[in-house]
């Protein structure tokens, strides 16, 4: 690379990653607050798990399920675009992050859409469109408190599901004493009232509410949206529209499915056996209803999805619901955090998928594991997360060449007694090469003499 | 016509040409344990999760000032945006979660049972579905021919744990869930 050629000048996503980990890493501060937040994480499912009989089998079922859909994707894309439509709705379909957010701006334009509040929606984070809407002088308002508070703090989210996971409550107090001058000992009580009292206010003054979906349901033609706080009815409620962002893999066949899927994403995603709020939205309101908005949209994003698709090794990784029990189960993911990362689905998913989606400038993520399998224990729909791993350091393999000499030479020594001997000598006097692993850790003594040295002197 | 449509089924039906690999069939192993009193699971469930149950109606209705009601058997006087009590009817009860199933048709709209403070449900016992499945096989077969345009199941008032996983009542739903059974 020429490095006086102005892209030089920004830093290549494996670069920031390593120096946004490695200082995470050695960051005790951080370390204490991820494990008070995900030891109580833990806690709450492995009681939301023993309300199952056989939380294995609820797995099978789920992933046989999700098999079956993305498997016939196109089949069921087209029952659920039937039923919306049949319901009122509209289907606008995206393959790219500009597609979606352009079809979100024109119909901001058309119904002279000022503000609009949003439920946490993964989607919209993945095609940045807060930036876009207030490119085009629309107010977008995160409703969800952790979402609401990345707003404010001009951050993006952490966690897929825990935005906020790593701030203290004293650190949120700072952020709201800033924006709203309240008390720097707020308890997490009145700061969630400060929230509910702003938001209430843009909840009942917006013209547009957009969401994501958790799922999409094909033979009834709705999308299905979770929240515990009720800012996502809340903004399918009031506004005068509703748009709804979807990837193309949110799908599921049936309604009745939903009787798995809902109580494995809060088993998963929280330990609760239910989220509050398991709502269904199928179109706007309808002749007789006295509230609900005047259209319902929902917009089915492509952005890289069927390149997984393709992908017949790693197609399971669309079975995904975005739990988030993955991030939470990753040594990895716990000590670097959400935000080293550099993207908008972290852990274990994230760096299954992020090369695919995003290009080979994130090759490096795979790599960000210890590949112990936590992940693929924990998936509620049997992703064989730390295989894919694996899959991807094959498939970004090749661009290593030196890695491979370093391979073949660990070949020639090994395959000659001498060569062997000759090498564990020399690795006594490896200490000061070995910087890099000894940075943040001690190496052990090496002892004055090998095993054999000691045997033949007895 | 916007090409995207075309583009995307053209690119997922040349995807699907090789095939995945299957995952192991799913036994028929019971997934959750059997449930045999659903009156009083969903009683210690509902609780759990801070439901409350009314039995006194009149006392309970009295601390409130502002009522918008969907149901007949209490009086309303207030519109559905400034209530502090909002009263609707349910599809159905379920007992494993302790749930409430409502819809726009049972609930009177989408905003009456999440915008005001409190929200109260009137049930009647027989309306206990013991299991998801059970609910929403009764939501097929009450309007399987013309759904409503939004449905809920609602677990609970309305929480957040976004701070340090401390458990907040009343994020921006009803900061309070109750339910009066009626025989």
């Amino acid at each position: 690379m020429n490095p006086f050629h102005p892209s030089s000048l920004i830093p290549h996503p494996s670069d920031s990653f390593t120096t946004a980990s490695t200082a995470k890493a050695g960051d005790l501060h951080h370390r204490a607050v991820i494990q008070k937040n995900i030891g109580s994480y833990d806690a709450a499912v492995a009681r939301g798990k023993s309300r199952y009989a056989n939380w294995q089998e609820a797995r099978s079922r789920a992933a046989a399920i999700k098999y079956e859909t993305i498997n016939h994707l196109d089949r069921y894309l087209e029952q659920f675009e039937r039923n919306v439509l049949a319901n009122g709705g509209h289907v606008h379909w995206a393959e790219d992050a500009e597609q979606a957010r352009q079809i979100i701006l024109s119909l901001c334009r058309q119904h002279g859409v000022r503000k609009a509040v949003k439920v946490k929606s993964m989607a919209t984070e993945e095609i940045h469109l807060n930036d876009a809407l207030t490119a085009a002088g629309i107010q977008p308002v995160e409703t969800d408190l952790g979402e609401f508070i990345c707003q404010l703090r001009g951050e993006p989210p952490y966690h897929i599901v825990t935005p906020v996971m790593h701030l203290t409550k004293a650190e949120i107090a700072q952020t709201f004493h800033e924006k709203f001058g309240t008390s720097l000992d707020a308890t997490a009580e009145e700061l969630a009232g400060i929230a509910r009292a702003k938001l209430r206010q843009e909840f009942l003054t917006a013209d547009m509410g957009i969401s994501g979906a958790n799922f999409l349901v094909a033979d009834t033609g709705m999308i299905a949206i979770t929240t515990n706080e009720g800012n996502g009815r809340l903004s399918v409620s009031l506004p005068r529209i509703h748009v709804a962002l979807a990837g193309i893999e949110k799908l599921i066949p049936r309604l009745d499915d939903l009787a798995l899927f809902w109580p494995l994403l809060s088993t998963s995603g929280t330990g609760q056996a239910l989220t509050c709020y398991s709502t269904l939205v199928g179109g706007p309101r309808r002749d007789g209803e006295p509230d609900g908005p005047e259209e319902f949209h929902v917009i089915l994003l492509d952005n890289g999805r069927t390149k997984l698709l393709a992908d017949a090794e790693q197609r399971d990784t669309l079975h995904c619901i975005r739990c988030g029990a993955c991030l939470n189960a990753c040594p990895v993911y716990k000590t670097i955090g959400g935000h080293s990362y550099g993207t908008t689905y972290q852990g274990p998913i994230g760096s299954v998928i992020t090369p695919h989606l995003r290009g080979e400038e994130f090759s490096h993520l795979p790599y960000a594991s210890s590949l112990c399998g936590a992940c693929t224990d924990v998936c509620p729909v049997g992703i064989d997360l730390h295989h894919h791993l694996l899959h991807n350091r094959r498939n970004s393999a090749p661009r290593h060449p030196f890695q491979h000499l370093a391979f073949r030479l660990w070949a020639w020594t090994m395959q000659s007694t001498m060569r062997y001997r000759l090498a564990g000598k020399l690795l006594r006097f490896a200490g000061p090469f070995a910087k890099p692993w000894t940075q943040t850790r001690d190496l052990p003594a090496t002892p004055p003499q090998s095993f054999r040295e000691w045997w033949s002197r007895q | 016509m916007n090409p995207a449509r075309a583009n995307i089924l053209a690119r997922v039906r040349a995807a699907l040409r090789r095939e995945g690999e299957a995952p192991d069939e799913p036994s028929s192993f019971p997934i959750w344990p059997a449930i045999t009193d659903p009156l009083e699971t969903f009683q210690q469930e509902f609780t759990a999760i801070k439901g409350e149950i009314i039995t006194d109606l009149p006392s309970f209705l009295s601390g409130f000032a502002k009522i918008a009601s969907d149901v007949p058997e209490v009086a309303g006087n207030a519109n559905v945006r400034e209530a502090d009590l909002g009263v609707t009817g349910c599809d159905c009860l379920i007992a494993r979660t302790g749930s409430i199933a409502v819809s726009t048709r049972s609930a009177g709209g989408r905003a009456l049972s999440v915008l005001p403070p409190v929200h109260l449900v009137i049930a009647r016992r027989e309306q206990i579905a013991p299991v998801l499945d059970a609910a929403i096989a009764f939501w097929r077969s009450r309007y399987g021919d013309r759904w409503p345009s939004n449905l809920c199941v609602i677990t609970g008032p309305s929480r957040t744990a976004d701070i340090e996983k401390i458990l907040v009542m009343g994020a921006h739903g009803p900061k309070r869930l109750a339910l009066f059974l009626a025989a």
